[in-house]
């Protein structure tokens, strides 16, 4: 015992190195060979690891997918910007199609009556208690003169009331001051269109015995030289027939006076 | 006896926690050896047999949980330990700054002494390992003087100095 505690230092030191080189060797010489020992803490350490391991692991999966949220959230600022700019896009060209299709029809137009017109494009709308007008974007320097005619694929919208150098009022069909000479297409018989404001028209001067149904199509006579021949200015929606000598014929515009956005003005043959 | 029935499982636990836990904390690219540090810490404060067994058991269990050869972590362990033990009977080894520099020596010692002897064993060449341990080093020296307290409540606490 007495020889132990004085070169204990030295036994432990000698057991030590003996007891490295003993296991090393052993290990480098059978490296095929997995001791007991070996076996048995790694078979201790198996589940204690993964139980140890499961919160790290938890707090990983979840950075991870915090740092893909974190790049979705920057991905879909991204395509949502894009998207806006796309339906930007989308809609210009659809107005740019919308538009060609409408300056289209004007043209058709312009070219089947042999006039010579311009196209403007309506820029203001005006319905007070006393008038019905359109603002265009067409004046004088465009050859825009008050009294000429203003239609639109679906029929005749009204006339020139004012014009200044680039601009012109358009007196709507619909105006209670408007009178235009018009005829009942099936019968030819002859009237004066005059406006009524949010009602539609009113078709006057038929004599009571004169043919009028409902649906019967109402067109320029072109009887004041101010609208050509054959325009269509409206459908017969109900007559009315009293004692009088005329017949009250309601005429229901066929122009769509909100939806106005680019109008014709015949400027002369 | 309580020292030597409670030190392998208190020595496995610890690696385990270190290999399984801290290794992951560092996302697998830094081993963490708080092990080596409690080698270090048994060569200061500890009794030499004590201190002996502890720091060959935990080599043995590095050496098991990490696929080396068996005995290199051991050998490591064991010499740092014994250094250890060698520098605390000339050295009053209690100021943080030259624990931190010891830890770093010795951090970098059983570096060059596992990377030595894995070339020497199986001819391979790992220079490029040793950045590793240096890195190893640095961690392992900033954190030494706020585990040797702990290391100390955790003696006393356990009792394991008692004969």
């Amino acid at each position: 015992m007495m020889f132990f505690q004085r070169y204990r230092t030295a036994i432990v030191v000698t057991l030590l190195a003996i007891l490295c080189l003993v296991v090393i060797s052993f290990s480098v010489r059978h490296p095929e060979r997995t001791g007991v020992l070996r076996q048995i803490v790694l078979e201790c350490a198996a589940p204690v690891e993964s139980l140890l391991g499961r919160p790290i692991r938890a707090a990983e999966k979840a950075w991870r997918r915090y740092l893909f949220l974190f790049g979705l959230e920057a991905e879909v600022g991204r395509l949502r910007r894009q998207n806006a700019s796309l339906t930007r896009q989308l809609v210009q060209s659809q107005e740019g199609y919308l538009e060609s299709l409408r300056l289209q029809k004007l043209m058709d137009l312009k070219a089947h009556d042999g006039y010579r017109g311009t196209v403007a494009r309506v820029t203001g709308h005006v319905r007070s208690a006393t008038a019905r007008t359109l603002v265009i974007d067409r004046g004088s320097a465009h050859g825009i003169k008050p009294g000429q005619a203003v239609i639109v694929a679906e029929g005749v919208v009204g006339r020139v009331t004012e014009a200044s150098w680039h601009a012109a009022r358009v007196l709507l069909i619909v105006d209670e001051s408007s009178n235009v000479d018009a005829l009942l297409q099936p019968s030819r018989v002859q009237g004066i269109l005059q406006g009524r404001g949010g009602r539609g028209c009113q078709l006057k001067y038929v004599g009571k015995m004169a043919p009028v149904r409902a649906g019967d199509a109402v067109v320029t006579s072109g009887m004041a030289d101010v609208f050509p021949k054959g325009l269509l200015l409206g459908v017969v929606r109900g007559v009315e027939r009293t004692t009088a000598m005329f017949q009250k014929i309601d005429v229901a515009p066929a122009a769509d006076f909100s939806r106005l956005e680019e109008v014709l003005v015949l400027t002369g043959r | 006896m309580l020292f030597y029935l409670t030190v392998p499982f208190l020595a496995f636990l610890l690696v385990v926690f270190q290999q399984g836990f801290l290794n992951l904390v560092f996302f697998q690219q830094l081993s963490v050896e708080v092990s080596l540090l409690l080698a270090i810490y048994a060569g200061f404060r500890m009794d030499l047999v004590r201190g002996a067994v502890l720091s060959v058991l935990m080599g043995f269990f590095i050496d098991c949980l990490t696929g080396a050869i068996t005995g290199l972590y051991m050998t490591a362990y064991a010499l740092v330990f014994l250094l250890s033990a060698l520098v605390s009977a000339r050295v009053y080894v209690k100021q943080g700054s030259l624990i931190m520099a010891y830890v770093i020596v010795c951090t970098l010692l059983e570096g060059l002494l596992v990377v030595g002897l894995t070339e020497l064993i199986h001819g391979v060449e790992l220079e490029n390992r040793l950045r590793v341990f240096v890195l190893q080093a640095l961690v392992l020296g900033i954190l030494s003087p706020a585990v040797f307290p702990v290391f100390d409540r955790v003696r006393s606490f356990l009792q394991l100095d008692e004969p």
